[in-house]
């Protein structure tokens, strides 16, 4: 459903049958498609992202967990990217 | 803020996809859980491969739910580039032991391109977590709504992907 962008049918069926949440490819999420899967009391998740960059641009959805091939590398990443703009 | 990250396929960077080799990778630092995909075997055991097709990540031919669980773990996995490695597969039961009890497992229901057969695999998941200490912070996902629905109604935390 999310590959044809009916995201308020995901969200009504995943409400009607009880899902507690969605893992959503990282490069169809937007602010209004993570607010319609919120309204509708799903957490939303996703994967694979093993890029900083893509990691902050991804931030700002607030997501609920962000799967990733290498953890530690990654927020390694992010942390002196972090660290690079508060010094910069 | 930085949210939980999951450590995808126990941490395909550090091993062989759902290795231990993987796993022991992604515990060395924080961590928020462990992602990776579970495959039925012919006696029923779960078995944590990416492709029911053993072709594709170990050195054994078939599909997972026509081999013995004892066969199937008696193979070695891939690394990435698919050159063999020593790693042997693991089950789901031996997952639960070797990870924290503080991290989330999430797992994904492989069954390639039968949903019956997706259905029967999130049935094997939740009967084998009932009544297991690592029920709560278990996450059942597929790509097949058979699967999650039927988790759904099982009480299990579910979600599609």
């Amino acid at each position: 459903m999310i590959a044809g962008h009916q995201i308020p049918a995901l969200a009504a069926w995943g409400r009607r049958i009880g899902l507690p949440g969605v893992c959503v490819e990282h490069f169809l999420l937007t602010p209004p498609v993570v607010a319609a899967l919120r309204a509708a009391g799903l957490s939303v998740t996703t994967g694979t992202v093993d890029h900083a960059a893509l990691l902050a641009s991804l931030l700002p959805l607030a997501l609920d967990a962000i799967t990733t091939d290498s953890p530690h590398e990654l927020r390694a990443e992010h942390e002196r990217g972090a660290a690079d703009a508060i010094a910069a | 803020v930085l949210p939980p990250l999951y450590a995808h396929r126990l941490g395909r960077a550090y091993g062989p996809d759902s290795s231990r080799a993987a796993l022991a990778g992604a515990l060395r630092g924080p961590l928020g859980g462990l992602e990776t995909d579970c495959c039925l075997t012919a006696d029923g055991e779960l078995v944590l491969l990416h492709d029911p097709l053993l072709d594709l990540c170990t050195t054994l031919s078939g599909w997972s739910h026509e081999r013995r669980a004892a066969e199937i773990t008696a193979g070695c996995l891939r690394h990435r580039g698919g050159t063999p490695s020593e790693e042997r597969p693991l089950l789901l039961d031996e997952l639960l032991e070797l990870a924290p009890r503080d991290l989330v497992v999430q797992l994904e229901v492989k069954a390639h391109g039968d949903p019956a057969l997706a259905r029967r695999t999130a049935r094997a998941v939740c009967e084998r977590l009932r009544d297991h200490p690592a029920r709560d912070r278990i996450e059942l996902v597929s790509f097949w709504t058979e699967a999650c629905h039927l988790a759904a109604q099982l009480g299990f935390a579910a979600g599609s992907s």
